[in-house]
């Protein structure tokens, strides 16, 4: 019994993770609209006998997908056919199982069927790290993709993605260390807790340096702008994926979102005080609506986090290549080092 | 239609016939047994297209499947913190490390390295004899606990029994009874460190001179 509940909360959870892609590439699509004062995608709409069952524009991320599948698969001839086709594969995978550790919300109590549903995939006890071993998979794509097309544009932006995200992963994993030092564990579902009782317990309330390290980083890892050189379009073409169409570029562009949604993911359950919402939605509740009113919850937090990335990609400029190896060497690791210094002095004292 | 059907079918099959083959192999094996030859192949038929593959990004690639195996058996044997950080350090570093000095030097479009030649294959054999008796005889001449004490083994079979996680522990005894060793891995590291930036730099100034 306990084994099939857990096949059906990881099942949910894939389901999920892969609806949420179409339904973030068109948030980006209508908010960028809004920011740039246009209108976004506004004519593709379900009607069935004259009855709108979905408004214009929310259907084009099905079309969008409807024409990427039919779109022909093209391999350049002097590819590397084997990391070619592999390539996208990784780039979904690892992102989507990072997020198997994260609880997206508390223990689900079903009285009339006598269950207790842990809202989490897995609750491995080492689970931020996890985490962050899964996403460090994830740079294969870029740099195999970079590669096996064996052509230029693909391997400049293979390098650069290689480069940065290994630069960035290092001031992501120390911003991540001074906050498991407060925490003291590193059982996610535990530093939830800790975070439940009240707004200023919050993570990002308490490591605040540790908290705008984080986010930079996360944005450089996820290739987001500011920080989204590997596939500059205006210098590169389209970067690592350049000679990949169809449903290969498409995954490419799905690994990328759920790159996102994992990090944010993190970002709320490390930051934000997870699924709980100190006040109103208490851990430890027995009422049948609790397990439904975490994810809420935390799904809302997500939104947010995921409205932020969106928001500062159509807001600000990219960076130069130079200017973001200096950030990442040169302020972030020392900052985060200086943040891992004063929280230790901090919990000795 | 019927075209369609078909092409459908052959992109669903292999998937659904795989998954049923790894059920009833779970099936029949238990969870223990499963994982340690699941690993143990992932681990091994790599090893094999490492030494046959002749592109060396696609030697990289097999190395990557072949460490991802091992760290299965550290998860098989309860190290959790050890596969984690195989993971990170190996995978998700060091080999990234390595395909990036490749993708950086490559100049011609493949980087070939030699397919094994028949010639080598004897001193090779030879080579292989020897590590797999040095292995065999450590292993001989251990005393392991399970051996000893039967009944803690049956205990210990079970991957529930097995502590829930290891961090703890090796936080602690890196910090007490193992903080001097680890220091000095710790300078080493620095002194590399240092040394590999010297190094660089001194090419830099040399052409800025220059």
């Amino acid at each position: 019994m306990g084994i099939l509940i857990t096949l059906l909360v990881a099942v949910a959870v894939a389901v999920a993770l892969l609806q949420v892609v179409p339904l973030l590439v068109y948030g980006e699509r209508k908010i960028s609209a809004w920011i740039q004062d246009r209108d976004g995608p506004n004519r593709v709409h379900l009607t069935i006998k004259g009855v709108p069952i979905m408004p214009k524009g929310l259907m084009q991320p099905l079309a969008d997908a409807i024409k990427l599948m039919f779109k022909e698969d093209m391999v350049p001839t002097k590819a590397d056919r084997f990391l070619f086709m592999l390539a996208p594969v990784i780039a979904v995978v690892p992102n989507a199982a990072a997020f198997c550790v994260i609880p997206f919300g508390d223990n689900w109590v079903i009285a009339s069927m006598g269950l207790d549903v842990n809202l989490q995939v897995s609750n491995a006890n080492a689970g931020i790290l996890v985490t962050l071993a899964l996403s460090s998979l994830a740079v294969y794509a870029l740099a195999f993709g970079g590669w096996a097309a064996n052509s230029k544009f693909p391997l400049m932006g293979g390098l650069r993605a290689t480069a940065q995200i290994i630069s960035y992963e290092i001031a992501l994993g120390l911003a991540l260390i001074s906050v498991l030092l407060t925490a003291g564990t590193l059982d996610l579902q535990e530093i939830v807790h800790q975070q439940a009782h009240n707004f200023t317990d919050w993570n990002m309330f308490k490591q605040p340096l540790a908290f705008f390290i984080l986010l930079v980083a996360a944005f450089a890892e996820n290739n987001r702008l500011p920080f989204d050189l590997p596939e500059a379009e205006s210098e590169l073409v389209g970067g690592y994926h350049t000679e990949y169409s169809g449903l290969k570029f498409s995954m490419f562009f799905m690994g990328e979102y759920l790159a996102m949604v994992s990090m944010s993911g993190v970002i709320v359950t490390l930051f934000m005080g997870g699924w709980s919402l100190p006040g109103i939605i208490d851990p430890g509740s027995l009422s049948f609506f609790h397990g439904p009113a975490t994810v809420l919850c935390f799904v809302v937090k997500m939104a947010a986090v995921l409205f932020f990335y969106i928001w500062v990609r159509w807001t600000l400029p990219r960076f130069r290549y130079d200017q973001l190896m200096n950030i990442g060497w040169k302020k972030l690791i020392p900052l985060a080092l200086l943040n891992i210094g004063v929280t230790a002095l901090v919990l000795a004292s | 239609m019927g075209r369609f059907l078909v092409a459908v079918l052959k992109a669903v099959l292999p998937f659904v016939l795989g998954i049923a083959v790894l059920l009833t192999v779970y099936a029949k094996l238990g969870g223990t047994a499963f994982t340690f030859w699941l690993s143990a192949a992932a681990a091994v038929i790599p090893g094999i297209f490492i030494l046959m593959s002749e592109d060396i990004v696609r030697t990289a690639f097999w190395l990557l499947c072949s460490l991802t195996g091992f760290a299965g058996f550290y998860v098989l044997l309860g190290a959790d913190f050890l596969a984690l950080t195989q993971v990170m350090v190996y995978l998700g570093g060091i080999m990234i490390l390595l395909l990036f000095g490749v993708l950086l030097t490559a100049k011609d479009p493949a980087i070939t390295r030699r397919s094994p030649r028949l010639n080598l294959i004897v001193p090779g054999l030879g080579a292989a004899a020897v590590i797999f008796a040095g292995i065999f005889t450590a292993l001989k001449q251990t005393t392991f606990v399970a051996k000893a004490n039967p009944e803690v083994a049956v205990k210990n079979a079970d991957l529930a029994a097995l502590p829930d996680t290891t961090v703890y522990t090796i936080g602690e005894q890196l910090l007490s009874n193992y903080i001097l060793p680890f220091e000095i891995a710790s300078i080493l590291l620095l002194a590399a460190l240092v040394g590999a930036a010297d190094v660089a730099r001194r090419g830099a100034t040399s052409q800025q001179s220059a």
